[in-house]
């Protein structure tokens, strides 16, 4: 099987300068609660990855986090380019736990 | 098992779940074994079509054809799963902001067809928007920040009366669902919550609310005064209202109410379930 080479690199500590973010790539801020999660995508990544790494980081359930952009709720298979983000500003996604209600 | 005499429930996963879920697994049990019928019946024929007329493989086709087993799920934007995933909402995992979601853009797609171009003047929310806002009145710098920027241009529709009803569920605790409609036209602030009735006949937060609602409704407040202010066009107050919705006697239907209790206020044909 051939290696894959992941074109998403995660970066630390947050406050990491925004002029590290090699060439081609977009800055991603995953804002979860209190915490913060800066990555490095292709516009054409797949937020997949982006999402796995975040629920490891909060070791939550794959699936359980809800991620969002602008109001709209992001899919794993969509991509910068696919949701037309503006990248001339910070991109920052809002993630947030699934809710559960019954009673 | 014989099922005792006066049980009106079953635990599923250490979760009591009312008795009549039973007929619903059986039903569902049901269209799961005919849809594997069906399914085969479809590979057979796919796989003897050459040993068959074609005027009998197109009759036995279009027939197929008519059960639209695996097709996408009318209202879910992302699912082609068949008759099995149903199964979730044979249990409290339908309970979850998704699920909301799903209901949610189900009336979209019933204004869309049946409303009468009031989906022009109606925006359904996901409660991850309500979280939003809540978050911005508890830090109002981040509410002017960029990333916020859609909570504001909606809050200007709002005062323009572009859109005119801001509706959708709102989450309580990690616990309960509950029903909201802000209606720009008469700036009322409908609540509907399905454990508690209550009445509300002045402008103040009802006490009944006060305990729980507290947050979210200030949060719609903040949100309602800042885009007030920001179209310079400072409007009337917006007082309190009640959303007529069912009254739950179990622990997992307020959900369902709260999404039944919209539809029925956009389609006053529909009236409420009981309960």
């Amino acid at each position: 099987m051939p290696d894959v080479k992941p074109d998403i690199k995660e970066r630390k500590p947050a406050t990491q300068d925004e002029s590290e973010v090699p060439d081609g790539k977009v800055q991603i801020t995953v804002i979860l609660g209190e915490q913060t999660f800066k990555y490095a995508v292709k516009p054409t990544t797949a937020f997949k990855k982006v999402f796995e790494t975040t629920e490891k980081q909060v070791a939550a359930s794959p699936g359980t986090l809800r991620f969002h952009y602008n109001g709209q709720r992001l899919r794993p298979q969509q991509t910068l380019e696919e949701i037309e983000a503006e990248l001339d500003e910070p991109v920052e996604f809002h993630a947030q736990l699934e809710q559960i209600g019954g009673a | 098992m014989p099922v005792p005499t006066n049980a009106s429930s079953i635990i599923v996963s250490n979760v009591y779940l009312p008795l009549w879920l039973v007929n619903v697994w059986k039903a569902w049990l049901w269209v799961h074994d005919l849809h594997i019928l069906w399914a085969t019946a479809i590979e057979w024929v796919a796989d003897h079509e050459n040993e068959i007329s074609a005027a009998h493989v197109h009759t036995v086709q279009t027939a197929l054809d008519k059960l639209i087993w695996a097709h996408k799920i009318h209202g879910f934007c992302d699912s082609t799963a068949g008759v099995g995933a149903l199964t979730h909402y044979l249990s409290p995992n339908c309970l979850a902001t998704t699920d909301m979601d799903h209901y949610r853009e189900l009336l979209h797609e019933e204004l869309d067809k049946y409303g009468e171009g009031d989906l022009e003047h109606v925006q359904l929310v996901s409660p991850d928007y309500v979280n939003r806002i809540i978050q911005a009145c508890a830090s109002p710098e981040i509410y002017w920040s960029r990333n916020y920027r859609y909570i504001r241009e909606m809050g200007l529709k709002l005062n323009g009366q572009i859109t005119l009803y801001f509706a959708g569920v709102m989450n309580v605790n990690n616990s309960h669902w509950v029903a909201f409609i802000i209606d720009a036209k008469s700036h009322t602030i409908n609540i509907g919550d399905s454990q508690l009735p209550c009445t509300v006949s002045n402008r103040g937060l009802p006490d009944q609310w006060h305990h729980y609602l507290e947050k979210p409704i200030c949060a719609f407040q903040f949100w309602l005064q800042q885009s007030d202010k920001a179209a310079k066009c400072p409007g009337t107050a917006y007082t309190y209202g009640n959303l007529p919705i069912t009254q739950q006697c179990d622990g997992s239907s307020c959900g369902i109410f709260a999404q039944n209790a919209l539809a029925a206020y956009f389609f006053p044909t529909l009236t409420l379930v009981a309960p």
